[in-house]
């Protein structure tokens, strides 16, 4: 969580982090997240967290990553620590409406991965949606994992191919985070019992099809 | 290991809170989790004999921006502002609450009697075994504590739950924020009052010494955990003494069976369980039942309700 004192505090996606250096992505979805996005040189924010966990990594697999809007930072994480470990191998897609919105594209090109865009109107890489260059690939070859990060609509579309194709899914959810610390119940995931802050924000096909009954 | 000498006396926790029946002394406080369906279902699986609600209101609240919770290892502090969706939608919740054998009790909120009844009608026509009226949030303006520390207040807005409710379970949450909770309490009880919930939050605030900035968006909340507990015990004892018939459920402050035990002892009848969630998750209700059958059985007891009896003072 960003604090922007006495204004307000948005949840945020740390992305990269060495020593004091912190870089992270802040959706301006109004309100809050306007001024916090608004952050000029000088200014203090503050952090607080890590809350919640991320993918989960296992080596010697392979993973069909899929970050759309402004999803991609947990992926990078996911990436960064990938690259590290033997025998496993990603394909990384990313998703936006148009060529201007592939967020954090040449931060991964940096980590010497490849980067599959997908953009709604064609003006870079794959036209059409993230997730349906994720199925045509997948046709090509097998993936033990599918893991994605985006819009819900997305990792709906997501959680179905990777169903279809019997492979593992996890998905990165996103809710009214408030406290982020698991008591004000606020970014339950309605119907499971499960909360976004403390639970996820990254749930497994299995956690969403069972929920507590698990 | 087999053999007569180790069979158990089987242990009764089974509590009373007035007509509300209770599978065990421990339940889920108001605002904690009990937004939503599946994490009221969630709390009970994990133990709660009982649920209190997130405070409802008429209308959509959308409460404050974060941040909203503060803690450290003696308090916590919080202003959440009362979010929710209202009680329309509110009441298709508490339908959605499949646990027949325990009870769901609906925490109303409200600026005015005439609020505070229509919310406990629709909640109550929605399922819900009992009401507990929230006169103690201390950082929302026209309600909660407002209304709540002061007597004549208090029992204008039992009175006309009572009035559209007259068989209903009504509890009546107070507020530490006063010189003098047993009038609060007296006046709850005349308005009709079936039992007492004792204590919501301790108004209070705190800052960011390096950001020279509160540690709370609205500026203030209410104060509970560790700290709040023995501000929770006074007005248990307090309440107890000037009415020594009516049903007190203690809040403040439980973490441990300890805790609890000192709400028995000074008149409790059963407690609830919040801030103590953020650390030590849901099961703590059943690390609490657990550790409540080993002090019955340590002090040769085999039901709560005569061991409570026996530790009054
Ligand atoms: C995050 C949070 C939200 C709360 N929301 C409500 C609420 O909606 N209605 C209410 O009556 N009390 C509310 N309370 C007060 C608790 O129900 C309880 O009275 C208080 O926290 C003291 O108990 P504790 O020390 O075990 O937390 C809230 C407390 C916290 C910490
Ligand atoms: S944001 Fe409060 S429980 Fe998750």
């Amino acid at each position: 969580m960003a604090y922007l004192p006495r204004v307000g505090e948005v949840p945020l996606s740390v992305y990269y982090r060495r020593g004091r250096i912190l870089k992270f992505l802040v959706e301006d979805y109004g309100g809050v997240s306007t001024k916090v996005a608004g952050v000029r040189p000088n200014n203090i924010l503050a952090v607080r967290g890590p809350y919640g966990h991320g993918f989960g990594l296992e080596s010697g697999k392979s993973y069909m990553l899929v970050a759309g809007g402004s999803g991609a930072p947990p992926v990078i994480n996911f990436i960064r620590a990938a690259r590290k470990l033997a025998r496993t191998r990603f394909t990384y897609i990313l998703g936006a409406r148009t060529a201007d919105q592939l967020f954090l594209l040449k931060e991964v090109e940096k980590l010497g991965a490849q980067v599959f865009p997908a953009t709604d109107d064609g003006s870079m890489g794959f036209a059409g949606n993230a997730v349906s260059l994720a199925e045509s690939l997948l046709e090509d070859s097998h993936y033990d994992a599918l893991y994605a990060c985006g819009p819900e609509s997305m990792l709906e579309s997501a959680r179905e191919l990777a169903e279809k194709k019997k492979i593992r899914y996890e998905g990165s959810y996103v809710r009214d985070v408030r406290c982020a610390v698991g008591i004000c119940g606020l970014c339950v995931m309605e119907g499971l019992g499960l909360l976004v802050c403390a639970d996820g924000p990254v749930f497994t096909g299995e956690v969403l099809a069972a929920g507590i009954r698990k | 290991m087999e053999g007569v000498n180790t069979v158990r006396r089987p242990i009764d926790l089974r509590a009373k809170v007035g007509r509300l029946q209770l599978d065990s002394p421990f339940m889920l406080a108001s605002g904690i989790l009990g937004n939503e369906h599946s994490l009221i279902m969630r709390a009970y699986r994990a133990g709660a004999s009982a649920v209190v609600t997130k405070t409802v209101f008429n209308n959509a609240r959308n409460g404050y921006t974060p941040p909203i919770y503060f803690e450290n290892e003696y308090y916590a502090l919080n202003a959440v502002g009362l979010p929710g969706s209202g009680v329309e939608h509110f009441s298709e919740e508490l339908a959605l609450v499949k646990e027949e054998s325990k009870p769901l009790i609906a925490s109303v909120g409200g600026t005015s009697p005439e609020e505070f009844s229509g919310v406990a009608q629709r909640v109550i026509d929605a399922g819900a075994d009992a009401v507990e009226l929230n006169l103690s949030c201390p950082h929302v303006a026209g309600t909660g504590s407002e209304i709540g520390s002061k007597p004549d207040l208090v029992k204008e807005v039992v009175l006309a739950v009572r009035d559209a409710l007259p068989r209903a379970l009504i509890f009546a949450k107070l507020t530490p924020n006063t010189h003098d909770i047993g009038e609060l309490g007296k006046a709850a009880v005349e308005g009709g009052a079936d039992g007492l919930t004792a204590v919501n939050t301790l108004r209070g605030t705190g800052f960011d010494v390096t950001l020279r900035a509160p540690l709370l968006s609205h500026g203030y909340g209410g104060v509970s955990g560790h700290a709040l507990h023995p501000v929770a015990l006074y007005a248990v004892q307090n309440l107890r003494t000037v009415l020594p018939d009516t049903p007190i459920i203690g809040v403040g402050g439980v973490y441990s069976i300890e805790d609890a035990l000192e709400f028995f002892i000074a008149g409790a009848d059963a407690v609830q369980i919040g801030t103590a969630i953020r650390k030590r998750g849901l099961k703590i209700f059943g690390e609490l039942r657990d550790d409540l059958a080993t002090r019955l059985r340590n002090a040769r007891a085999s039901d709560f309700l005569k061991f409570k009896k026996e530790l009054r003072i």
